[in-house]
């Protein structure tokens, strides 16, 4: 299995995205994944997400940036979040296992 | 170590909502000059409000324009529009704002996990609502900061 690397953006990269990038790595936790998490601005997404394996963001966010990318806006507002947690789940669970 | 400001006020847009609190956090010392004007623009790029369900705003901006951490809560008379923080399109009808003055640490690793936490409690609106503004604040203290 391989460590998945993960990066979590939100407008500033400050406040949404540090709530996002916790609830991800204790999804990963408990499913037993290797994740790497970064944090990041929106704005350096176009610029860095080549990088990394899967781009999770909390804002909707439809460019092509050249990586897969998760809107996980649930986690913060709590609508469909089961159905987020499930999409990152089998997200992770996909990319550590290719 | 974080402050907390919670206020009362009445507010016709989402611009006079985030002046009052934006305006108590550097009188108080605990933002830059320009908190105010890069929280808005920030605002109008990725908005921060909720949903109507859990209707909150989360105004806040880089750490840059912060010197203590803190957090100036307002609660409004009446509800203002504010763009919806997973959709940009749409909108929600915020009764409280949160304005959040950010210091990148571990602290406010912790302070965001309670916030969103907290928020999400279905429970938690109603007691903000019906709250006197002491006890508003107690709520907002023992569920949201680090102890």
């Amino acid at each position: 299995m391989k460590t998945v690397r993960a990066l979590v953006a939100c407008g500033g990269g400050i406040a949404t995205s540090t709530f996002a990038a916790a609830e991800i790595a204790k999804i990963a936790k408990d499913a037993g994944l290797p994740v790497e998490i970064s944090k990041s601005p929106l704005a350096d997404v176009p610029a860095i997400a080549k990088d990394y394996d899967v781009c999770f963001t909390t804002a909707k966010y439809n460019q092509d940036v050249g990586t897969v990318v998760v809107t996980v806006g649930g986690l913060i507002t709590g609508i469909g979040e089961e159905e987020v947690i499930e999409t990152i789940r089998k997200t992770l669970t996909e990319l550590a296992s290719s | 170590m974080t402050e907390l400001f919670v206020l009362e006020g009445k507010a016709s847009n989402w611009q006079e909502a985030l002046a009052i609190t934006a305006r108590k956090l550097l009188d108080e010392g605990c933002v830059c000059d320009d908190f105010y004007e890069c929280c808005v623009k920030r605002e109008q790029e990725y908005p921060t409000g909720l949903t109507d369900a859990c209707p909150v705003a989360i105004p806040h901006t880089s750490s840059d324009h912060v010197k203590r951490q803190s957090i100036c809560a307002l609660r409004l008379e009446k509800p203002v529009a504010f763009r919806q923080i997973d959709d940009d399109e749409a909108e929600m009808q915020a009764k409280f704002v949160l304005n959040l003055a950010l210091v990148d640490d571990s602290e406010h690793i912790d302070i965001m996990m309670n916030l969103i936490h907290f928020l999400k409690d279905q429970e938690t609106v109603e007691k903000m609502e019906q709250a006197d503004l002491s006890s508003l604040k107690d709520l907002l203290r023992k569920n949201i900061l680090v102890e």
